[in-house]
């Protein structure tokens, strides 16, 4: 026996003792207070608007910066009480004290969460999309008692954001399979259109409304599942559905943005940004704001579709949908930034440089600016007015 | 001597013989640093350069918008003024084909590329490559996302079929291949893509099929494909999730899709077969040319008949067909001053006199060899330092001037004229455009091709004259198409030129005055599925000229008597919207940018670590790495073990080695220093395990001499320390080691060794202990091996070597085995001195062997045969016996990178009196001697 095979030996040990406890069972369980507002699913409300009513100053106080150990795609937080809820594409869900950063739970599961989970009660509803296979499993995870509740194996990935809907829950996979699903996991309809989607639903006033690659943007009447319309619009859409009033408003690979009458889906205008939009458009009370790949940012109006501004930053590529208040933009920026736009001229009033992609949508919760970047790293901001 | 082995990158190809990459260059490397890339160049490219940057940011910006992706890190973009000094480059290790137009390296995400004079191709090969740059980018970071190891990428048919559907539309050059493929039945579909590996049809079949995929399912599929890689393992499961259908059913649509596309051709079109006559058989022919000496026809063309490429004679019967096989004029590949011709770029020319000029590599540069037909002599030879590449010269009337065009260190394609008479030489043009194929029409006026086209229509190839004295510039077509290749008829009032007005290059015509009204209408004469290239008169109303059919470049005679319906067809030209220039675009102002001359930084290329336990040895660890600067000239190799059993024993068991090799210059040379301690078995040596431990330094030094000979020089100087038996019997030594050696390898290769050219090694060394005198010996090395090839895939190899080492402690030679010594064990013959000699029979056995299982079918290719005899023996201080064999095998290439072997025969045994009884059988792996 040699030196070297007993330092072998010792290095054996240790390594299996880091594997052993990669694989112990992972928990997430949260001791909370009531929280009357959480933020519950990708854009917190069925329209999917991005808009968090206050006034938000430039000056930053970086509060702590966390860890996940994994990658996000371009979704958005979770809050309830004092946590923040964040799911990575190796398949995991963490929980992080909003103003320590601390890591206080993570559910480990082998596969990839692709869209935000959702909170109903006290129950998180995650979608994993399993490694190989063409299925994805609905998780329902208690998060008070700390223990899975139910999981539903459906055909097909999800990939595109969840919808709640009262207590239920509404999901399209990228083959076009629409479901809604009530929250023990129990399909209440299910409806397959002959094409892919990629883009995220928005609902409104009893109905589901989505796009699909082939240019089509289609109205589902939520309760019963049937088609009120399908409608030919464009050549392709990738990016998600935004609803205010009696319009939605969606933009296409070709970069142009329309506002479709949601009655009928006819539509009522249209603007061309010029190049490919991946994102849902951010609505305030009067005007829509959008960036496209090429790096440029749009405020039009709502009601006509003209232009207020547009602002070309170099080098940027927007492809995670902005949050909007009452006064900036907060977008980021894939290509390692995060922006504080002032909605009334385009100009930045402040950039965050980082040293990796962004891709998640900015939050903020009681006064704390969320972003999330490459390889599972969270930065929690004061905002300081 | 591990070391040794592992780092000897100074030559073109690894171990012993091979060719070499020489470096004639010293380049003065600079960087151009902007937002998303540094760009590396040198020289007087620096408008290259800057106009590449611009390319490449451009480009950036449009590939993260379709990819949806961004690249975090600075892009290295090497650039390089010509193909011959791309194939200088240190970036990759081996020798770099003439066919290729850039390569990005996976493992340092390096792009390299040359500029060839055409910003058309330029920006075409950087999209090309930074669509690998941003596709495998994007597939490491998903992967790595979704938490998969990311040592996956899709099948080289989508890698390459992307790179090619991102960054071009399809040109005559994709349609040409895609036609004849479908309309010869030679096109397969995904199913059996394996049998097309790495071929150029594989690229533009991938380039079809996500054409097929955008037009019937949207180009969203496309992209979705580099997406949603990391969902399956099987890139044909992802294919039938996008698609929704079998691999079958998708292979059915596609090859629908094209025959749909392509069959309709057959009521107007025609194969090259039935709208001429073809004149060659067998082989690769270019660029033909007539000249009639003592009233007999003869074609001279540039053709690869046998693996080289070379100038032959094609005799000519009074009908003119061919009149036995052609001659072989100049044989190409072989020799420096004819390193290579460029069959797919230049062309070769003959002036009424009978002196024929052609382009070669020779040395650093292009030149233009001038050889009398008559005499079958050199008369002449053109270069000049500043004009790298040179392609298609043309003689004027009277011969005693010749125009062509050549690429300068800038990387600017430009028209020239020499005077042969008082070897002068004249640059009519000095810009960025594309400017090629002239061809004089009067002693004062070349007409010739330039992207120089602008107004309405802007870029494409047109036909332009240009005055010698004046250099006047002016329009002579103005088409939406690519023209080449043009050439005035017998009478001089017409021009013929190629045009891919139809999709593919077919041959039209023009009239043509010089100084009338421009003509405002061209004319079809040919009307072919395929390609036509370089026509040229043969008499007054015949074209000679090289046509694409059935996946080879024949010769084809078209008789211009017989147009009827082939000129059915004309086009008008309207050169009212022809005017002004269109100038190549820089970074704005305001883009990032920075100059800087180019500093080293190092970068880790390779590194292993392995731990194993021998009864013999012990439990050993060690780890060996390498390091190289951006450009690869400069590169660090560490090798680390120990061989220790007791701890105490650590610190003195540590084997370690280092070397620099220096690659940025012409002499290639490394140095280093070494430390190996240990037991150790050495074949070489006595039949003894012994106990060593040695240190010291070396410097060797390569000086390739041409493409095909070197010199390699090496010094070293160690401290030995031998124990046989602990105590007993030990020897100590201060070992300087000299040596010198010749190499010369010209060796043409088939798919298990040499079936052409020769190969030479002759070594002279010296070993002496300079403090104790306990070893002094010299080395003789000669090693000959000469292919003489009966068939296209037939040769004969013979191999003479004689091995020499005498003195005190010299180290003894071995062989036996599949490798020399055929029959007797593997490297059981030893001896100070040895010879050795072999002739063997090289054949085809079986040319494809197809297998199919029930779910997928597996292909083999090239199995060879062989017949041989080896003669040698090995000897220290007495002559013994000579040792024989005779016998027959096969070899079979796995994938390209390994041949196996299996040889059955009989060992002559007792001093060359009789065989073996019985036979022996071989098993092993290797390439052929």
């Amino acid at each position: 026996m040699g030196f070297l095979k007993k330092f072998l030996n010792i290095l054996l040990i240790v390594c299996s003792l880091s594997v052993l406890s990669g694989c112990a069972k992972s928990i997430i369980k949260i001791v909370y207070q009531k929280d009357d507002n959480p933020v519950n699913m990708f854009a917190e409300t069925g329209e999917r608007n991005f808009y968090v009513p206050i006034t938000i100053g430039d000056s930053l106080s970086l509060i702590w910066e966390s860890d996940a150990h994994g990658s996000f795609n371009n979704s958005a937080f979770l809050f309830f009480d004092s946590t923040v809820i964040v799911h990575d594409l190796g398949g995991r869900v963490h929980t992080f004290n909003i103003h320590t950063g601390k890591q206080t739970g993570v559910l480990k599961n082998k596969g990839s969460v692709l869209s935000t989970p959702v909170l109903i009660n006290y129950t998180i509803i995650i979608p994993l999309v399993l490694t190989n296979k063409n299925k994805t499993e609905l998780i329902f995870y208690d998060f008070f008692n700390g223990k899975e509740l139910n999981v539903v194996e459906i055909d097909g990935r999800v990939i595109n954001q969840l919808l709640r809907i009262d207590d239920d829950i509404l999901l399209i996979t990228e083959e076009g399979t629409l479901k809604r699903i009530n929250s023990r996991g129990n399909e209440k309809w299910s409806i397959s259109f002959d094409s892919f989607i990629r883009s995220n639903p928005a609902y409104s006033s009893g109905k589901v409304f989505f796009a699909s690659i082939n240019g089509e943007f289609v109205c589902v009447n939520a309760e019963s599942s049937k088609i009120i319309y399908r409608k030919k619009i464009s050549s392709s859409f990738n990016g998600g559905v935004t609803i205010k009033n009696n319009n939605a408003f969606i933009a296409d690979t070709d970069g142009i943005i329309y506002s479709l009458r949601i009655s009928d889906g006819e539509i009522g205008w249209k603007y061309n940004t010029g190049s490919r939009i991946q994102i849902n458009p951010a609505l305030d009370s009067e005007n829509l704001f959008i960036g496209n790949l090429s790096g440029e940012i749009f405020s039009i109006t709502q009601k006509t579709g003209s232009l207020n501004w547009k602002e070309k930053f170099n080098g940027a590529v927007f492809n995670s949908t902005p949050l909007i208040t009452d006064n900036r933009i907060i977008i980021s920026n894939l290509f390692k930034s995060v922006l504080l736009i002032n909605k009334t001229d385009g100009k930045v009033s402040k950039e965050i440089s980082l040293n990796e992609r962004v891709k998640m949508t900015p939050a903020i919760k009681n006064n704390i600016l969320f972003f999330g970047y490459d390889r599972g790293t969270l930065r929690a901001y004061e905002i300081i007015n | 001597m591990i070391l040794l082995c592992f780092t000897d990158l100074t030559k073109g190809q690894f171990y012993y013989f091979g060719r070499n990459k020489v470096q004639y260059e010293d380049f003065d490397w600079k960087v151009l640093r902007t937002k998303h890339f540094n760009i590396y160049y040198y020289g007087e490219m620096e408008k290259i350069a800057e106009i590449g940057a611009f390319y490449a940011e451009e480009i950036y910006d449009e590939l993260k918008v379709k990819l949806n992706h961004v690249v975090t890190r600075k892009i290295p973009l090497i650039f390089y003024n010509t193909s011959l000094h791309f194939q200088q480059t240190n970036v990759t290790p081996g020798l770099i084909p003439e066919g290729v137009g850039g390569f990005f390296e996976f493992l340092k995400g390096r792009v390299v590329l040359p500029s060839t004079g055409s910003l058309k191709d330029f920006r075409h090969v950087i999209r090309h490559e930074l669509v690998h740059v941003f596709m495998t980018n994007k597939i490491y970071r998903t992967l790595s996302d979704h938490r998969i190891p990311p040592d996956m990428l899709p099948p080289l048919w989508f890698v390459e079929g992307l790179a090619e559907f991102l960054s071009t539309e399809v040109d005559a050059q994709a349609e040409m291949v895609m036609r004849d493929a479908v309309i010869n039945n030679y096109f397969v579909g995904l199913k059996d893509i394996f049998a097309i590996y790495g071929s150029f049809l594989m690229y533009k079949e991938g380039q079809s099929f996500l054409e097929f995929v955008a037009e019937n399912y949207g180009e969203e599929k496309v992209l979705i494909m580099v997406e949603n890689f990391w969902m399956y393992k099987n890139f044909n499961d992802l294919l039938e999730y996008l698609l929704g259908k079998k691999i079958e059913e998708i292979d059915n649509e596609w090859i629908y899709w094209l025959r749909k596309k392509y069959y309709p051709l057959f009521s107007e079109k025609l194969p090259h077969n039935m709208g001429a006559k073809k004149t060659t058989e067998k082989g690769f022919y270019f660029s033909p040319v007539h000249f009639n000496i003592d009233g007999k026809d003869y074609i001279y063309t540039s053709a690869n008949r046998d693996g080289y490429s070379s100038v032959y004679r094609i005799e000519l019967d009074e009908k003119y067909n061919p009149k036995g096989s052609p001659e072989l004029v100049i044989r190409g590949e072989k020799s420096d001053e004819f390193e290579s011709f460029h069959l797919f770029q230049s062309a070769i020319d003959i002036s009424n006199s009978g002196l024929l000029a052609l382009v070669t590599k020779s040395g650093p540069t292009d030149v233009i060899h001038f050889l009398n037909t008559s005499t079958q002599e050199l008369n002449k030879t053109f270069q000049r330092d500043y004009l790298i590449s040179i392609s298609s010269p043309k003689f004027s009337s009277n011969g005693a001037l010749i125009t062509f065009k050549a690429v300068d260190q800038k990387g600017f394609s430009d028209i020239y004229v020499y005077d042969l008479i008082n070897d002068s030489l004249d640059r009519l043009t000095n810009d960025y455009y594309d400017d090629k194929d002239p061809s004089f029409s009067n002693d004062d006026e070349i007409i010739f091709v330039s992207d120089r086209t602008a107004g309405k229509i802007e870029r494409k190839y047109n036909l332009f004259s240009i005055k010698v004295s004046s250099k006047k510039i002016s329009y002579l077509t103005y088409l939406d198409a690519n023209l080449s290749s043009p050439i005035l008829s017998p009478e001089k009032n017409e021009i013929y030129f190629t045009a891919d007005i139809d999709g593919v290059r077919n041959i039209w015509k023009m009239d043509y005055s010089p100084g009338a009204e421009k003509t405002d209408t061209v004319e079809r004469v040919s009307r072919f599925f395929t390609s036509s290239f370089d026509q040229r008169f043969l008499g007054k109303d015949k074209l000679i000229f090289t046509g694409f059919e059935n996946f080879s470049f024949q010769i084809y005679l078209k008789d211009l008597n017989k147009l009827s319906q082939d000129s059915a067809l004309a086009v008008a030209m309207d050169f009212s919207g022809a005017g002004g220039k269109w100038y190549h675009q820089l970074l704005a102002a305001d883009h990032e940018r920075e100059k800087l001359v180019y500093e080293k930084e190092y970068t880790l290329d390779y590194a292993a670590g392995v731990v194993s336990t021998d009864p013999v040895f012990g439990t050993q660890g060690g780890a060996i790495l390498s390091l190289s600067d951006l450009l690869g000239d400069d590169k660090y190799f560490f090798l680390l073990y120990n061989t220790a059993n007791v701890q105490s024993d650590f610190l003195k068991s540590f084997n370690v080695a280092i070397e620099r090799l220096d690659l940025s210059q012409r002499v290639n040379y490394g140095y280093g220093v070494f430390h190996f301690s240990g037991r150790r078995y050495d074949i070489r040596d006595s039949d003894e395990y012994y106990f060593e431990r040695i240190f010291g330094g070396f410097f060797r030094f390569n000086y390739p001499i041409s493409k095909f000979q070197r010199i390699e020089a090496m010094a070293s100087l160690a401290n030995s320390d031998k124990e046989v038996f602990a105590g007993i019997k030990q020897r100590k030594a201060v070992l300087l080691t000299n040596s010198v050696s010749f190499v010369h390898d010209n060796s043409l290769w088939g798919p298990s060794g040499p079936l052409d050219g020769s190969r030479l090694l002759f070594l002279l060394g010296y070993t002496s202990d300079i403090k104790f005198s306990n070893v002094n010996y010299f080395s003789l090395i000669a090693d000959m091996r000469y292919y003489y090839r009966i068939a296209l895939t037939t040769s004969i190899a013979t191999r003479l070597g004689f091995f020499y080492n005498e003195g005190k402690e010299a180290r003894r030679y071995f062989m036996g085995g599949s490798w020399d010594l055929r029959g007797w064990p593997r490297w059981a013959i030893r001896g100070e001195k040895m010879w050795l000699s072999s002739i063997e029979f090289r054949f085809p056995l079986i040319d494809a062997l197809y297998v199919k299982f029930p779910f997928f079918g597996l292909g083999f290719f090239g199995i060879r045969g062989a017949a041989f005899f080896d003669a040698g023996s090995a000897w220290d201080t007495e002559y013994k016996r000579t040792y024989g064999s005779v016998g027959g095998g096969i070899r079979f290439n796995l994938f390209g990178v390994l041949v196996l072997r299996y040889d059955i025969g009989k060992k002559i045994e007792n001093n060359f009196s009789n065989f073996q009884p019985g036979l022996f059988y071989q098993f092993f792996f290797g390439w052929d001697f």
